[in-house]
């Protein structure tokens, strides 16, 4: 039997050879356990460029990104994000774009009629704006409902 | 004059979260010349391959304070000098600003895109 | 919510003998405001009284753009701290309690310690909130384990019988999520002997979101520690249980 070299993965058991998967294509990831529906619903609503955009601002930015104050993004806001994009309906043909907040939130913007429409799901708070109607304040992160009864119906 | 980066930028929409802060991080066009920002941002805030400088947008102090006076309710809106080691012109936007009003400074302002990409009719 | 797609026993063994258990891992997964570099002075001092052992993992050597990179990686501990009952390992977002190779002490002992180590890693203020908390036991088993499982493998309504198998299942739970991994070709190195086998690798978490990890985690990690005893006796044929004398 030979001797296993090194982990770089903390694992107790390894697969015998015939079992080990075979290295992912480039062009395929495999979803995490447990989240395919969320990936679905990221792609279904914004897109190929937000579902990239998503994976990489929780992975690639780490605690002091940017100019050295930026947060990671914070599960909390990423649970508030995911139940208001369920709840949302964003007009025919409109994929908002994503952003990543230095607080370590993420930001939803797009067009209604013409005029800007925001929405950032802060780790505390939710911040909602729409220039038609002249919305432009906070509630409760808990209240992405509420967030996606007004900005989206 | 402001840093605009990957995670501001789709290469669609600008996020107005670019201006709302905490302590949004600028840089002060009377101390270096517009040109030499490319260079000084692309050492001081880009984190290849991942951050990536995309455009920069340029509002002078008295625009932003006027910005605020008319606002409702009105703000005031401040440039404080703060020289870090990377940049000596960096100064910062004390404070946070509200959705509104980070949207009329982004409406407002001029943006500028890196050198190479300059495609006539594309931005300004 | 989704109950679990099969049946489980109504009575749970407390114990079974032989132990198949090889390790018992408990998970947290955090965000931190603090970069890495400054995480392990601020544990040191905390974890030495009774984790006197440590030593960075070979992961550590890898460029963090790497690590970043890989789905493999970016959630793996870094560095170790070994003592005489448990051995903790950390990571920029992980942090993971490990039970000792073949001797498990029991969830109970398992609790206590955890809330010693919630406790420190609250002390030390750098975890800005949790992200997920899982449960995992890594069982070993000689010979295949297919035949002694009441799932089965199968094409076109024929068992599969004496191949080698890897299977993955994905189950969710309420608001957990369990990944059940099962294969007959699996290579054990406990340090002592190596050896072949099966292996169920059962991984129960709780997506979790809060700053608040002494009043939520002791609860939540109880919860998980069930379901995973459930799924887990709810997966072996009664005849094959009966060889493992359970104590009720």
């Amino acid at each position: 039997m030979p001797v296993l070299a090194p982990a770089y993965t903390q694992c107790a058991y390894r697969l015998a050879e015939n079992l080990q998967p075979p290295s992912e294509p480039d062009r395929l990831a495999h979803a995490e356990p447990g989240s395919a529906a969320r990936e679905e619903l990221l792609l279904a609503k914004l897109g190929p460029r937000g579902w990239g955009r998503l994976h990489h601002f929780r992975r690639f930015y780490s605690p002091g990104w940017g100019e050295g104050r930026g947060r990671s993004l914070s599960p909390r806001a990423t649970e508030a994000f995911f139940s208001f994009l369920a709840a949302a309906r964003f007009p025919e043909g409109v994929q908002p774009s994503l952003f990543l907040t230095d607080e370590g939130g993420l930001e939803l913007a797009w067009e209604e009629n013409g005029e800007a429409v925001q929405v950032a799901f802060q780790p505390g708070r939710l911040e909602l704006y729409r220039k038609g109607d002249g919305t432009d304040r906070e509630l409760p992160l808990q209240r992405w409902d509420e967030a996606a009864q007004h900005l989206c119906p | 004059m402001r840093a605009i980066c990957t995670d501001k930028w789709d290469g669609e929409r600008i996020s107005p979260s670019a201006f709302t802060g905490p302590d949004t991080s600028v840089s002060r066009l009377a101390v270096f010349p517009l040109e030499d920002h490319w260079e000084l941002f692309r050492r001081g805030v880009q984190r290849p391959p991942e951050r990536l400088l995309s455009l920069m947008v340029e509002i002078g102090v008295g625009k932003l304070a006027q910005l605020g006076q008319t606002h409702s309710p009105p703000a005031e809106i401040t440039v404080e000098a703060d020289a870090v080691e990377w940049n000596r012109a960096h100064a910062v936007m004390p404070g946070r600003r509200s959705r509104g009003i980070a949207n009329r400074i982004l409406g407002a302002a001029h943006r500028h895109l890196p050198p190479c990409e300059a495609v006539p009719g594309r931005t300004r | 919510m989704n109950p679990l797609p099969f049946l489980t026993p109504e009575r749970l063994p407390k114990r079974i003998d032989p132990c198949p258990i090889v390790e018992a891992v408990v998970e947290l997964r955090f965000i931190s405001h603090e970069p890495w570099r400054n995480i392990p002075g601020m544990l040191a001092p905390l974890f030495r009284p009774r984790y006197p052992e440590e030593s960075e993992l070979p992961l550590n050597e890898i460029p963090e753009a790497i690590r970043q990179h890989d789905n493999n990686l970016a959630w793996q501990p870094l560095v170790q701290y070994a003592g005489p009952e448990f051995t903790l390992r950390f990571g920029p977002r992980v942090l993971t309690l490990v039970t000792p190779t073949h001797r498990y002490p029991g969830w109970a002992r398992c609790q206590e310690e955890l809330s010693w180590i919630l406790e420190q890693v609250s002390r030390a203020g750098f975890v800005q909130e949790g992200e997920r908390l899982g449960v995992r036991y890594v069982d070993f088993f000689t010979g295949d384990i297919f035949p002694r499982l009441l799932l089965e493998v199968g094409i076109a309504g024929r068992p599969v019988q004496g191949l080698e198998q890897n299977v993955t299942l994905v189950i969710p739970e309420d608001r957990a999520t369990a990944r059940l991994v099962l294969a007959n070709g699996a290579v054990l190195n406990d340090g002592a002997k190596t050896e072949t086998g099966s292996v169920l690798d059962l991984d129960v978490w709780h997506r979790f979101s809060s700053a608040d990890l002494l009043r939520e985690a002791p609860a939540l990690l109880d919860r998980l520690h069930s379901l995973n005893k459930r799924i887990f006796f709810g997966l072996l044929k009664p005849e094959f249980l009966a060889t493992l004398n359970p104590e009720y």
